[in-house]
């Protein structure tokens, strides 16, 4: 089976100071995976540069095309990769202001990817908006207001609704849960585990928080200092962490 | 103490594991592969978590404010049953493990320890895994829930599941084993 | 002779602005970065313009500036009184006599022949500009084609207004290439994008110059169940009649009265001296105008 990413040997410097180093591994078809590790640890580099907005100072980024099989997101042309960023992958951004158009409608914030692919028909292009506003819970009532009107939960869902609107195949979640109160969270983590399993979605989540991952991702990487210290499927990580750090991080999360 | 005892116990998993089950297509069915279950072969161990091998801890894990229903009809949906048949299998099993009805449309986060341990129970049980790992299946529930898990338990024996469970419940033990192994020996302490 | 230099501006400069009017030329749509000078009126008020008509305007060429589709507003009277003592260059209202016509917000109704010249004043050149503020971000989507962003407008437009809304600078496509913002001019005017004359935009403010060479194609954007309709009052010219031209509605008195009339101004006179009268309009009489 051919992996949907391959990562191999990424590192990426800021002058002498590590963001992320010696960074690989294998993301297969609808498996979703969690990195973890403190502020600073490089995991939202380590994403950066997967999902194309860095470029890494050495090694390889491989993504399975529907064309042409694995290719090089790296050394691809911008065209191509701006291309997989409106189609293929997905970006869920921790903040849904840097993901959303604010001045722009939720109909509109929906439509916008499938309009970059050239739908060219009004009444299409709604219905497929007032789809996915339903996937995520938001009413269409709401479809003409602009997001500014949202709470943060619902600009968080709209954000994942107008990022999948166009089917990707593999999405970059930044601290999707971050900075939303608690059942909010638990409201979005149920239903990104919904479309994960609904649409055989892969996704690497990077969060600092363990519930998420544990809840949401098949497997896990712990980050420190820039490197992976520790890998492996989530609840053997987390039930039986072998390095210092991570026994550390899991011993830290408050039990209620 | 918790730890060790895990880690024992995955070295027992993988010296039983070839003779014990019969897998699908290969997945994991050289012994080379099964005794690399590290972060290695990650994608098939997911795999076979998916559809192969169940799996009945004893901590309720679960995405808090969900519905119980929809936490025990999950494995069903993840393994492509249609949702009302998953509904109605999770209905079936929730109330033939006494959980009252009224409850179905809680989330198990806040329930009783006992509850918890049934609930998880009845998702561990929804779809018919070929194989199944027990973690103290019995270990907080009342006779009446006791027999009726018993109960499940042999019926999937009945229909060839290889179960591997740990039991400190000895006359449960007796009712439902086929072999016994006392892991006291690997206990560290007492190897000596 | 005035003290200037021909045009107000020094020939260094005008040679500037004339390479870009060239390169605009050549890649139709572009956007052409320029020095844009400082010139003796504010931003907004037709500097860009200004600039373009210099660089083109010889001592031989019959000038005509339209604000609005009128030659005898304030701006196109004192643009055209500012080229009359620069440039000293011979200044008409008729249409058909100019050689040059500058314009803000319309284009004449009478049809430009191959050696007129249309010069735009342009406030906002970017059509991308409304949802994406990053210049940087603009200019890559221009490179690589990527004018979804365009169509979220007009979506926009359907679900707020149940049709597009937008009347003016109503967004095109050069070519099939390039993007553009026809300049606030209502969509009306958009067909007659693909005429004869050369057509020149000039942003001052924003320092951007884009052209269109003769019959260039442009095509208005739509949704292929909102087809482009170009749209004018549903009215003929009160004064000389006029069922196809673009109109102003001009309310009379306190009472609501109002009528329509041609926005452009020379367009109206020219038919009411061949004798057409509109529902309010007199008779022309020559000394009256």
């Amino acid at each position: 089976m051919t992996p949907l990413l391959q990562v191999e040997n990424v590192a990426k410097f800021y002058g002498a100071r590590i963001g992320c180093t010696d960074v690989s591994f294998n993301l297969y078809p609808g498996e979703v995976m969690g990195v973890v590790g403190e502020s600073g640890s490089g995991k939202s580099t380590l994403l950066n540069c997967l999902a194309g907005h860095l470029v890494p100072d050495r090694g390889a980024v491989r993504f399975d095309t529907r064309a042409e099989g694995l290719r090089d997101t790296i050394t691809m042309s911008e065209p191509e990769r701006r291309m997989l960023g409106r189609t293929d992958w997905a970006f869920v951004h921790q903040h849904a202001r840097d993901g959303l158009r604010m001045n722009v409608s939720a109909g509109g914030n929906v439509g916008e990817r499938l309009m970059a692919v050239n739908a060219r028909h009004y009444g299409k292009i709604r219905a497929s908006a007032i789809d996915w506003l339903g996937r995520v819970e938001i009413t269409e009532d709401w479809i003409d207001d602009r997001p500014t009107a949202f709470s943060g939960g619902m600009q968080q869902r709209l954000q994942i609704a107008r990022n999948l609107v166009t089917g990707p195949r593999l999405v970059f979640m930044d601290e999707p849960t971050g900075g939303l109160d608690v059942s909010v969270q638990a409201r979005l983590l149920d239903l990104l585990r919904g479309l994960v399993r609904e649409i055989g979605l892969s996704a690497i989540i990077v969060t600092h928080d363990l519930a998420v991952v544990r809840l949401l991702a098949d497997r896990l990487m712990v980050m420190k200092d820039g490197h992976v210290i520790e890998a492996g499927l989530t609840d053997q990580v987390l039930d039986d962490p072998q390095h210092a750090y991570t026994q550390l991080l899991v011993s830290s999360v408050l039990q209620v | 103490m918790h730890c060790a005892n895990r880690r024992i116990g995955r070295r027992e998993i993988n010296a039983n594991a070839h003779d014990l089950w019969q897998l699908p297509n290969g997945i994991g069915s050289d012994h080379d592969r099964w005794s690399g279950c590290g972060p290695c072969r990650p994608r098939e161990i997911i795999a076979l978590r998916r559809n192969t091998l169940g799996y009945v801890s004893q901590f309720l894990r679960v995405v808090p404010r969900v519905s119980t229903l929809d936490v025990v009809s999950e494995p069903l949906l993840t393994t492509g049953t249609p949702c009302t048949q998953a509904l109605e299998t999770a209905q079936e099993l929730l109330a033939r493990l006494n959980i009252s009805e009224r409850l179905w449309s809680l989330s198990p986060t806040t329930f009783s320890g006992g509850e918890q341990q049934r609930v998880n129970i009845a998702r561990g049980f929804a779809y018919p895994y070929p194989a199944l790992l027990l973690d103290e299946p019995t270990a907080s529930l009342d006779p009446k829930n006791r027999a009726i898990v018993l109960a499940m338990i042999t019926e999937a024996k009945a229909r060839g599941a290889a179960i591997i469970g740990i039991f400190h419940d000895a006359a449960a033990r007796d009712e439902v084993c086929d072999r016994q192994l006392d892991v006291g020996q690997f206990t560290p302490g007492t190897m000596v | 002779m005035s003290d200037y230099n021909f045009a107000y501006l020094d020939e260094q400069t005008k040679r500037m602005i004339r390479r870009a009017i060239l390169k605009g030329l050549a890649i139709p749509g572009y956007q052409v970065p320029f020095a844009s000078r400082e010139m003796p009126m504010p931003y907004g008020w037709g500097t860009g313009g200004v600039q373009v008509s210099a660089a083109v305007l010889t001592p031989d060429d019959t000038f005509k500036v339209i604000d609005q589709g009128a030659d005898d507003t304030t701006n196109a009277v004192s643009i055209r009184r500012f080229f009359q003592k620069t440039a000293g260059v011979a200044v008409t209202e008729a249409t058909a006599e100019a050689s040059v016509i500058q314009t803000r917000h319309r284009i004449p109704e009478q049809d430009l022949r191959s050696d007129q010249i249309l010069v735009y004043q342009v406030p906002i050149p970017e059509p991308l500009r409304f949802l994406e503020p990053s210049e940087v971000e603009t200019r890559k989507m221009h490179g690589l084609e990527e004018y979804g962003l365009m169509h979220v407008k007009l979506y926009e437009d359907i679900s707020q207004h149940g049709d597009i809304a937008t009347a003016y600078a109503y967004p095109v496509k050069v070519e099939g290439r390039y993007m553009m913002d026809p300049s606030p001019i209502p969509k009306f005017d958009n067909p007659k994008l693909e005429m004869a004359g050369i057509q020149l935009f000039g942003a001052g403010r924003e320092q951007r110059i884009y052209a269109l060479p003769p019959y260039t194609k442009v095509v208005s954007l739509d949704f292929e169940d909102y087809p482009f309709q170009p749209t004018k009052a549903d009215h003929a010219c009160d004064l000389c009649g006029s069922e196809v031209s673009y109109l102003d509605e001009l309310i009379v008195d306190d009472q609501g009265g109002r009528m329509f009339m041609c926005s452009d101004t020379d367009y109206c006179a020219t038919r009411r001296r061949q004798g057409h009268v509109g529902t309010q309009g007199l008779p022309h009489k020559e000394d009256a105008a």
